[in-house]
């Protein structure tokens, strides 16, 4: 029961990460889009997934998906940042950039 | 039930990601558009492993992991040095 | 050449992750575990130990646990306060430079990656104990209350740690050996 109320929660995750790519003009608020909306939903799957399975086998590897998961995908958005930055794309920028 | 609607919004949204990683203006856009759809592509074989209750599909999960993030890596990085033209 | 000891605290780490990683409690499988788990653990001496111990300092066990409740926590306000942000479509990026007070290399790295999952702000680069934090909303007094946001909540835990490993217990078994204290 609880695992059903965590995935449609996910839902409304997923849904705002693909709107909200294409709602920002600017390209840093769609990275911090991406960054945010789209761990949140990692969490909350692998959380309702842990929850049905119960306490199992199953639940270790999940548990260490959601530890990997936790780790990486900050340090791939760093770079993400980090390469547009030092490339010289404009903060402030509106329209296209 | 719920697996399987979550699967089909996911496969969905991973297509709609696409057409950012299409027309976006920069490389950066592209590139995140291929983190989003890496990061779905884990959350997918959680959700398929975790329906048909078999345990080898995480393994397959992890090692997607693990692709995805040296990918994203390795290009960005390649990237900020100038790509091919130096 | 002096002799090469390895560390058991390495090596009882990487025989649980194999475990967990294969569950699989066949005789075999165990002593495959181990054999690797002893050539990794020689190999990586100078890498990650040295003879005087842990080269990193690791928090203590309870203490990750703890950072880790409160950084889901986090995650979920920001997200919830994000999904409002993308319904309104408004957004002023800045650039703040922010001054930690540690130097601890391992607490930066986890303090920087807390920064990226929270509150509408993505660290962008770090030298020294500085970092380049990007925020989306203008806060209007030059980014001092993102600085005094992460001061409180995340920078907090960590420091109380060290005074912990410093004066109580070296011997825990995510604490570092003694030798190499904080300067």
């Amino acid at each position: 029961m609880i695992y059903k109320i965590l995935l449609i929660i996910s839902w409304i995750y997923v849904i705002f990460g693909v709107i909200g790519i294409f709602r920002f003009n600017n390209m840093y608020a769609r990275l911090l889009t991406g960054s945010k909306i789209d761990t949140a939903a990692s969490i909350t799957i692998i959380a309702a997934l842990i929850i049905r399975a119960g306490i199992s086998q199953f639940s270790i590897k999940l548990l260490l998906i959601l530890l990997f998961l936790m780790v990486t995908n900050p340090i791939s958005n760093h770079v993400l940042a980090r390469s547009a930055y030092l490339n010289g794309i404009e903060v402030k920028k509106e329209g296209k950039g | 039930m719920f697996l399987l609607i979550t699967m089909v919004l996911i496969v969905v949204a991973m297509v709609i990601t696409s057409i950012r990683m299409i027309i976006g203006p920069t490389v950066w856009d592209r590139l995140l558009a291929l983190n989003l759809i890496s990061a779905k592509t884990i959350l997918l074989l959680t959700l398929y492993g975790s329906y048909t209750d078999n345990i080898h599909v995480l393994d397959v999960s992890i090692a997607y992991g693990i692709i995805g993030f040296l990918t994203i890596t390795l290009l960005s990085l390649f990237i900020s040095r100038g790509g091919r033209q130096k | 050449m002096y002799k090469k000891k390895i560390s058991y605290r390495l090596f009882i780490v990487l025989v649980i992750f194999w475990i967990m990683f294969t569950l699989d409690f066949s005789m075999w499988n165990l002593i495959a575990g181990v054999i690797v788990s002893y050539i990794i653990s020689r190999l990586s001496f100078g890498i990650y130990y040295d003879i005087k111990g842990f080269k990193i300092k690791i928090p203590r066990f309870t203490v990750l646990i703890q950072y880790s409740l409160r950084l889901i926590c986090e995650i979920y306000k920001a997200s919830f306060f994000h999904i409002f942000r993308i319904i309104k479509k408004e957004y002023a990026p800045m650039i703040v430079e922010i001054e930690l007070s540690t130097t601890d290399p391992l607490i930066i790295t986890i303090i920087a990656n807390s920064i990226t999952l929270t509150p509408g702000t993505i660290t962008i680069d770090s030298y020294d104990n500085k970092l380049l934090v990007l925020s989306i909303e203008n806060d209007g007094e030059f980014g001092k209350s993102i600085e005094r946001n992460i001061k409180d909540k995340f920078e907090s835990i960590l420091l109380r740690k060290d005074e912990n490993i410093v004066s109580t217990d070296n011997y825990g078994p995510y604490s570092c050996s003694n030798g190499n204290n904080l300067n």
